[in-house]
């Protein structure tokens, strides 16, 4: 309890009479509100993320095939250099679930 | 039961049950925290800040540091961001009028009687709002929502001692000014 300086006796009651209102309180069902926010924004920026992604991927796609086909590369080597580091990469990640299940 | 910092450190690896138990540990603390700085008259905006608060403590938790006290960071942005609303919320109508305010301030009998009362409680509301934020906060976590000191301390991140003497120095100041304002009390 804080002890009161005798000369703010006053002050203190009016204080405590004069804000002693009812306190209001979060509404029912508040958590629920917060975690269905929490997830909608997480969707928004996951969605966000794999647009931007693709964004740059078609990007960087249309500029080697535009530079390689500059340096006269035919059409069946620029294809097969677009395809084959993307297979690679679908490889690894059909590969990486698995190594991780073996070494639980 | 876990600590912050446990929970924490599950929900940097993306879980969201452990959020929730953060929320349901500290809500009543930051939306107390958010009264305290908006007042009376903005109360209805405090639940909206309080979803705010949390939203923002999710989207940066990455960057608590663990040797700090979880809740001492979250009451830091708990009360910046109640500063923030406030400065916005002022230049709008409060939800409730003052007059409705009072009414409910002064459950006392009698026209007169409530009129007084309503006229002494407008000029303390007055004073207390052009008191420093922190020394407000102090007053109305104190008065109007019944934390006690040590509370006071942990909510403002302040220690103990130093809520005691604000809430002394904010008694102090009002004192004086509503003496300045001839009124008294007796």
């Amino acid at each position: 309890m804080n002890e009161i300086d005798p000369s703010q006796i006053e002050i203190d009651g009016l204080l405590r009479e004069s804000l002693s209102t009812s306190v209001p309180s979060l509404s029912p069902g508040f958590d629920q509100r917060l975690m269905a926010e929490i997830d909608r924004r997480a969707q928004v920026m996951a969605r966000w993320r794999r647009n931007v992604l693709a964004g740059y991927g078609i990007a960087s796609a249309a500029a080697c095939v535009v530079m390689m086909r500059g340096q006269g590369l035919d059409w069946s080597a620029v294809t097969l250099s677009l395809l084959v580091p993307l297979a690679l990469l679908g490889l690894i990640r059909l590969a990486l679930p698995a190594a991780r299940l073996e070494a639980k | 039961m876990e600590t912050d910092h446990e929970l924490v450190g599950r929900v940097r690896r993306g879980d969201q049950q452990a959020f929730a138990e953060l929320v349901r540990r500290h809500r009543d603390y930051v939306f107390r925290l958010a009264l305290s700085v908006l007042g009376r008259q903005f109360a209805p905006e405090a639940e909206d800040l309080v979803q705010e608060v949390f939203l923002k403590v999710h989207s940066t938790i990455g960057a608590f540091r663990q040797d700090a006290e979880f809740s001492s960071w979250l009451y830091r942005i708990a009360f910046n961001m109640a500063l923030n609303a406030k400065a916005r919320a002022r230049f709008r109508k409060p939800h409730a009028g003052e007059a409705a305010l009072d009414r409910l301030a002064t459950p006392e009998p009698g026209p007169h009687g409530q009129a007084e009362a309503a006229e002494r409680d407008h000029i303390l509301e007055d004073c207390i709002r052009t008191l420093p934020e922190v020394y407000q906060s102090a007053l109305r976590l104190y008065y109007w929502l019944d934390a006690g000191v040590a509370d006071v301390g942990l909510m403002l991140g302040i220690p103990e001692n130093t809520a005691k003497s604000y809430l002394h120095r904010a008694r102090q100041l009002l004192q004086a000014m509503l003496k300045e304002r001839g009124y008294s009390n007796e």
